[in-house]
């Protein structure tokens, strides 16, 4: 085959990327199989909107989790995976992130069942911390995120606070339980950035 | 009569374009105006277009002849356009070509700046991988699998949420 130019080869697999405009990656995963050219293409499409309901999708953010956010679970005692190391830094593509009907929240929770971590009366607490990891982790690690929605009382406030970065152009955190203190927190760490729509409920 | 072309080039108008291995083309004028990088080689007489050959420049300008009175689309349009992954019958006769024809159309497409040829022709390739595994695209396009075994393996383990999204 005549190789195309990753500009042709974009403009192929953005093709491939919707059905009737829903998302439907089954066709690109087979195309990021094919090769290395057509693998670095790809990736950055896949994870720009990725499925965060999907517990095979969490074990690799887990993954990507720093020593600090890690040791946010360590009273937990939970099993967390820590290899291989992930092959790209996926999270850094991610634009989106719509934790709609508690996607994020599903995802985690089938994570905990398959990984074999025994139900513990701390589920809730654990599940909350989880969550605040991994928004932390997605603010830290993307360059390009661009929207941020969730729901639910945020575990470590300031730890996700500080780390809201200035690619966002659309906030929502619904029933936060943020007070005013962490609201005027927030809107320190957004002063600094582009004007962007923010809604706290 | 506004037929969505905005150049001022009448129907009798012609220019010569020389592909890369020196075949020359007697063009309709509007079709240079039509297309930036066309018109920008219009300085003279008749244009050079390296790059391309006199094989492929004539199936682009068949196709660009054919669609000569095509409305133009604006910036808004593109995008719905693009999603759209119907073909018509004579563009799909068009690309029935062999591949390597089809993937120097989108090459050249691509280099003289015709967007609609190219998603045209991007259309019809991501057509071809549709519902295929990874194994079957390598074999229909003739691909050679660079991964090690143990790299494809960690990438489909790395994605393979996305299998089922």
């Amino acid at each position: 085959m005549i190789t195309l130019p990753n500009e042709c080869l974009l403009e192929i697999f953005d093709n491939l990327q919707t059905y009737n405009g829903i998302l439907l990656y089954k066709n690109l995963f087979s195309c990021l199989l094919v090769n290395r050219q057509w693998c670095r293409v790809i990736i950055p499409i896949l994870w720009s909107k990725p499925a965060l309901y999907d517990k095979r999708f969490i074990r690799i953010c887990i993954l990507s989790l720093n020593l600090k956010e890690q040791a946010q679970l360590i009273p937990f005692n939970i099993n967390l995976p820590n290899n291989p190391t992930p092959l790209f830094e996926y999270t850094s593509y991610i634009s989106h992130l719509t934790s709609f009907h508690d996607n994020l929240e599903l995802g985690i929770k089938r994570w905990l069942e398959t990984d074999s971590h025994p139900p513990t009366s701390k589920s809730f607490t654990l599940k909350s911390a989880i969550k605040c990891s991994l928004i932390t982790m997605f603010l830290r690690t993307s360059g390009r995120l661009k929207y941020l929605s969730f729901s639910g009382s945020i575990y470590n406030k300031s730890m996700v606070i500080e780390h809201i970065c200035n690619t966002l152009t659309y906030l929502s955190l619904q029933y936060n339980c943020l007070n005013s203190e962490d609201g005027i927190a927030i809107a320190k760490y957004l002063w600094r950035d582009l004007p962007i729509n923010t809604y706290l409920y | 009569m506004d037929n969505g072309t905005s150049n001022s080039a009448s129907e009798n108008e012609t220019i010569t374009l020389k592909s890369c291995d020196g075949i020359e083309f007697h063009i309709d004028a509007r079709i240079a105006n039509r297309y930036t990088l066309l018109n920008n080689w219009n300085g003279g007489e008749s244009a050079c277009i390296p790059n391309v050959n006199g094989k492929v420049l004539e199936k682009v300008l068949e196709w660009c002849e054919h669609h000569i009175n095509d409305p133009q689309l604006n910036c808004g349009d593109d995008d719905s356009r693009r999603r759209n992954t119907i073909i018509e019958e004579w563009d799909e006769n068009f690309l029935s070509c062999d591949q390597d024809m089809l993937f120097e159309i989108i090459l050249a497409a691509n280099y003289l700046e015709i967007k609609p040829l190219l998603d045209l022709g991007c259309k019809t390739v991501a057509n071809m991988m549709k519902s295929k595994s990874p194994e079957e695209i390598r074999s229909a396009f003739n691909i050679d699998n660079d991964y090690t075994p143990e790299e494809e393996e960690q990438f489909r383990k790395e994605n393979e949420w996305a299998e089922d999204y």
